[in-house]
């Protein structure tokens, strides 16, 4: 009846776990409690829950983004404590079945559940207004797409308490991943969150590929497009290409585990290397669909804190194209030890240094625009400024890698470990953080404390050092990777010395909380009431802050790059409110949350073989589908009154320079 | 961080950057060519963005604003050029050392090479000695100065062959054989471990490669031919189940063709597949 | 200057003016299919490393029934060609012939479908299922992956006749007919593509 699962799959004897998920229950609890206590539920479904805005659906990313990355921060605090108490006689205190759950669960949640969100929801927010367009192509795929990353979210986290994580790293390469050595649930969790997830981003990949093709305003050539709009569109490209990839060899494994064919198994013919070629050619493009947008940001933000252009539009765009397609011939750098032999190791050795040249370009353009600007010291310009600086090092530690024969002693090492986390750190968290704090005001109204902002830098930037440069030595000493004990003790203090970063970014992060509870405290000191706090440069800038539902009550006629900058400059964004029509939008729809919901019973369904479940969950897709479908009553029409009372009470700033 | 390679040049405990066989010692003059020229950019990269930002911050209001000026030829061509020089020079040496250095390639030396074949196990090691009839359980001895012929292969999910101070690793996988060319040029005790996670017992992988002088090696061929243990089928077999931190283990004598037993275990009609995937 | 408006092309409809809904809708489908493209190729790419991968079982040679897959692939082609006069006549707005020739398009997926489901069942039964080898497995899932696509084309074209029937032609159900070719022309690419390489290919 319920399949596989039992009462025994909860891991009653293991008090880390059980309080761990104590600890998610009671904040799950309490949030309800508080919900329902300011009579907030209606509130909750009509005004989010249902929304297909794209503004709305982008906030909503940001925080699942930013609670499930202390969920891996957590488990980045279990490996370093255990990695620090773990040497020599002392075991530390997660045995193997546990840690190695923690690392594969740490890898999984940054990557699908923090960072790619995180990013999404930044582009959610704020491509659709740069453009000049009412929302996106697709609102309402828009909005099922959000809810089925967050089916991903909560299968991951469900595997805490039913049953377990995979065990096999987050890249979990067969045979270990095979139910002969994994027979547990644990990589079911993995596949069928990362798949159900995986559908989700690859139609928010095509839903943003339609919209900056086809919804730019009038006038907004490709060129004339906001440079975060250009990575964008780069980073949907990799999406759509790429994420097919991951649904099928997810899919092989699928099928290997439940039906015993052999794709990747030890016996029958199977083959691992097709896994691992086929896991790598969407994992290479990922890595930049988690930094192409953090680049944009940095784009915009030293641009318009130095108020200046940015230098070398035009090569920073083919330089993000060169990345892009460059991103798709670069797999193989992953299993250089995988033995393909010296003419194939040397070309793909060739290709990822190549990557290199467009991305230091791209350094140089920033840096080139902050000279002779007038760089204002804000928030985001200090994550920029950190990333510049944080970024070549893994630049340079990458084309360190990027050759065979040095990969030959340093694959899978820390020095790798140290590699990846000071690109994805340095670049997408760093760029998270900045963009966040620089359309946090656009989308709330207020700005975010300042000072509470830069001890929150200072704290992760030197975290990050104090953190990674023992990893880039203990990888020179020989340490390799996923190990939960080590026997030499010349590591020790390294290991030390990493815990100890960890704790001051630790600091960093209790800071950024703090700091959304502080300004929202003070929100009534720092209200953007000109929509345009920062003096922009872009077109989101030119509406209120927060936006209309509606965005622009008249489209506008873009005649350069920068379109809101020049408008200011000239002076000619005033307009009459004349031919002022009603504005059709979308209705919010509850469907995509059903679809949700079926969507989370099927996954569960199939992770633990409750196979009827499964096929009601599937038919409820299918029926709220259909549903859906037919209904003829899907939008609604804004009055002219509302528009022109929103217009008067936000009225648009009259050619002022800032 | 090329300070701190710098700084532990010297240091024994940083076996990668201290290689005691030529072929990490080649990797290592990679890797320190590779930084070096980096360099070139990273430190104009530093430099420059912690000038310009404070030469250009905004209350310098000294220092000159150009808000429209965002194009430069000269800017441009050089920040393209320099970079692809760099990227030039580590191709053609990317390209020269990724075939000298292919594991898979056997090292030209006088010295008779010793052929050692491995199989990777949960989660031991086992190396055995075809030409010598023994076999260990997590050590490995041989000569300096002498080519070591690893053939490497999995009886279990994948592992990688790995000696930080000698140099290369090489994926054990199942069904198939890999191979890695090692020289040891300074006698010494190496750590060997497995670079690629394969489970539970994973942390306990680890192994020691002895590299002696002729005699020490023959003592220690010696030493294993004392053991009361014989590598058959059925010890095999029993070696095989899974097991964490084994101890050093010893046979006496192998069962002929014992590994490629294990190889064809799971090879079946695999080995007909794609030369590329199987290395060259 | 009040050139930041402009009059005649300020829409209620989100979409600025510059393409029109069906459009962008089409758009997106492509992409969609390209997308879908990619996906078939990862499985062509499996199918390709794994397909010598016998253990001991069966060759392409000792399996496939190309009579079997010359009728299949009648059925598919002539469907393409069926659905191709529906869409002809729905720029006429000729309801009834629209639904006509879907049902026929319909009849002949389904008789595609049911052929192959009947191949897969006949291999199964003798022990050649794709739990047997690598190449069964590759050549099971991509027949069958190409297959299930099949299966919900032919159930999204009967939500589609049904919706035709009830509603008439609107913009909405235009549209989709569009789309729906577009999926169903796609599939017979793929199966040209299976037909050669997995089929004729194994045989020869």
């Amino acid at each position: 009846m319920f399949g596989k699962l039992t009462l025994s799959a909860i891991p009653f004897g293991n008090p880390i776990i059980m309080g761990a998920f104590g600890f998610m229950i009671f904040c799950v609890i309490a949030l309800a409690a508080a919900v329902t206590y300011f009579h907030k539920w209606k509130w909750l479904w009509k005004e989010w829950l249902t929304s297909v805005d794209h503004k709305r659906i982008g906030v909503m990313y940001i925080v699942v983004a930013i609670v499930m990355g202390m969920r891996g921060f957590a488990d980045v605090v279990m490996m370093r404590s255990q990695l620090a108490l773990s040497s020599g006689a002392s075991q530390g205190y997660l045995p193997p079945e546990h840690y190695d759950q923690i690392f594969s669960a740490h890898g999984v949640i940054m990557i699908f559940f923090m960072a790619m969100p995180f990013m999404i929801g930044l582009i959610n927010l704020s491509v659709p207004l740069q453009l000049g367009a009412r929302d996106v192509a697709f609102p309402f795929l828009n909005s099922v797409s959000f809810w089925l990353f967050l089916v991903g979210v909560v299968l991951v986290n469900l595997s805490l308490a039913i049953g377990e994580f995979a065990k096999t790293g987050w890249v979990a390469y067969p045979p270990l991943s095979e139910l002969t050595y994994s027979p547990g649930v644990g990589v079911d969790y993995y596949i069928w969150s990362l798949e159900i997830a995986g559908i989700g981003t690859l139609l928010t990949g095509i839903n943003f590929l339609v919209t900056i093709i086809m919804m730019r305003a009038p006038g907004m050539t490709l060129m004339k497009m906001p440079v975060f709009s250009w990575t964008a569109l780069c980073t949907m490209i990799l999406v759509v290409a790429a994420f097919p990839i991951l649904t099928v060899v997810l899919g092989l494994l699928a099928l290997d585990r439940y039906l015993g064919m052999h794709f990747f198994t030890n016996g029958g013919g199977g083959n691992m290397m097709l896994y691992v070629n086929l896991f790598w050619a969407w994992g290479h493009p990922e890595v930049y669909i988690l930094v192409l947008p953090a680049f944009g940001v940095f784009s915009e933000v030293v641009a318009t804190f130095a108020g200046k252009r940015l230098f070398g539009y035009t090569s920073m765009i083919w330089a993000t194209i060169a990345i892009t397609i460059l991103s798709f011939i670069v797999w193989l750098h992953h299993f250089f030890t995988m033995g393909a032999g010296g003419d194939v190791n040397a070309v793909f050795g060739i290709t990822t240094m190549i990557i290199a040249v467009p991305t230091g370009v791209k350094i140089f353009n920033w840096l080139f625009t902050i000279y002779r600007g007038r760089l204002r010291f804000t928030t985001p310009v200090l994550w920029t400024l950190g990333f510049i600086v944080t970024f070549v090092f893994g630049g340079m530690s990458g084309v360190m890698l990027a050759n065979a024969p040095a990969d030959f002693v340093l694959h899978n090492s820390q020095f790798l470990i140290a590699h990846f986390h000071n690109t994805i750190i340095g670049g997408t968290v760093f760029g998270a953080i900045a963009g966040f704090t620089y359309w946090f005001p656009k989308m709330f109204g207020f700005k975010l404390n300042e000072k509470l902002g830069r001890s929150a830098f200072l704290c992760w930037f030197v975290g990050f050092y104090l953190t990674f440069v023992p990893l880039y030595i203990l990888g020179f000493m020989g340490m390799t990777r996923r190990v939960n004990h080590t026997d030499n003790p010349a590591w020790h203090p390294l290991l030390l010395l990493a815990a100890a970063g960890v704790a001051v970014t630790a600091l960093g992060l209790f800071l950024l909380l703090l700091q959304l509870v502080v300004s929202f405290a003070q929100r009534k000191k720092n209200l953007d009431m000109t929509g345009d706090p920062w003096n922009g440069r872009t077109l989101e800038w030119s509406v209120s802050s927060p936006p209309p539902p509606w965005n622009f009550a008249r489209i506008p006629l873009v005649k350069d790059r920068d379109a809101f900058w020049e408008m200011k400059r000239t002076g000619s964004r005033t307009q009459e409110p004349a031919d002022l029509r009603p504005i059709r939008l979308l209705r919010n729809t509850g469907a995509g949350v059903f679809i949700g919901a079926f969507n989370l019973l099927l996954g569960f369904a199939m992770i633990w073989h409750i196979w009827w479940l499964a096929i009601a969950g599937f038919l409820g897709v299918i029926v709220v589908l259909i549903i859906r479908t037919s209904s003829d009553d899907t939008e609604y029409d804004v009055p002219v009154e509302e528009i022109a009372r929103h217009e008067s009470k936000h009225p648009p700033r009259v050619g002022a320079q800032g | 961080m090329l300070w701190a390679v710098a700084f532990l040049e010297g240091c024994s405990n940083v076996t990668v950057l201290d290689p005691k066989g030529q072929i990490g010692a080649e990797e290592k003059s990679l890797i320190v060519t590779a930084a070096v020229l980096m360099l070139i950019v990273i430190v104009p990269v530093i430099i420059m963005a912690i000038t310009f930002a404070w030469r250009y911050r905004a209350s310098n209001t000294r220092a000159r604003y150009s808000p429209d000026w965002s194009h430069s030829r000269v800017i441009e061509i050089s920040v393209w050029i320099v970079p692809i020089i760099i990227v030039s020079i580590l191709g053609y040496l990317g390209w020269t050392k990724s075939h000298s250095l292919d594991p898979f390639k056997p090292i030209t030396s006088k010295a008779k090479p010793v052929t050692i074949q491995v199989v990777s196990l949960d989660w031991k090691w086992l190396f055995i000695y075809p030409d010598e009839h023994v076999a260990a359980v997590n050590e490995v001895a041989f000569p300096v100065n002498t080519p070591v012929d690893f053939f490497v292969t999995s009886d279990t999910v994948m592992n990688s062959l790995f000696i930080p101070q000698l140099g290369s690793q090489i994926y054990s996988m199942a069904g198939m054989q890999t191979q890695l060319h090692l020289i040891a040029n300074r006698i010494g005790t190496y750590r060997g471990l497995s670079a690629n996670f394969s489970g539970q017992g994973f942390s306990g992988m680890t192994f020691t490669a002895i590299a002696s002088s002729q005699a020490g090696y023959s003592d220690w061929l010696r030493k294993a031919r004392q053991s009361a243990r014989r590598l058959d089928a059925g010890s095999y077999a029993s070696l095989a189940r899974a097991s964490e931190n084994n101890p050093v283990q010893f046979f006496s004598s192998v069962e002929q063709n014992l590994f490629a037993e294990v190889v064809d275990k799971y090879a079946g009609d695999r080995m007909k597949t794609m030369p590329i995937l199987c290395g060259s | 200057m009040s050139d930041q408006v402009i009059n005649n092309h300020v829409l209620q409809d989100g979409t600025n003016g510059q393409h029109d809904i069906a459009s962008i809708r089409l758009f997106g489908f492509w992409i969609y299919l390209m997308s879908d493209c990619i996906l078939f190729a990862s499985l062509f790419v499996t199918f390709a490393v794994l397909h010598v991968s016998y253990a001991g079982g069966p060759t392409g040679k000792d399996i496939f029934a190309l009579p079997g897959v010359l009728l299949e692939t009648y059925c598919l082609l002539t469907s393409s060609f069926t659905c191709g006069l529906a869409t002809l006549a729905s720029k006429r707005r000729a309801r009834l012939e629209v639904m006509a020739w879907l049902v026929v398009t319909f009849l002949l997926g389904a008789a595609f479908v049911g052929l192959e489901a009947s191949e897969f069942q006949r291999l199964i039964i003798a022990g050649h299922g794709p739990g047997q080898s690598a190449f069964l497995s590759a050549f099971f899932t991509l027949v069958c992956t190409h297959g299930l696509h099949v299966s919900c084309g032919l159930f999204w074209m009967a939500i589609l006749t049904t919706q035709i029937a009830a509603k008439g032609f609107n913009a909405a159900t235009s549209s989709r007919l569009s789309m729906l070719s577009l999926f169903w022309h796609l599939l017979d690419i793929v199966w040209i593509c299976v037909f050669t390489f997995v089929y004729l290919m194994g045989v020869l």
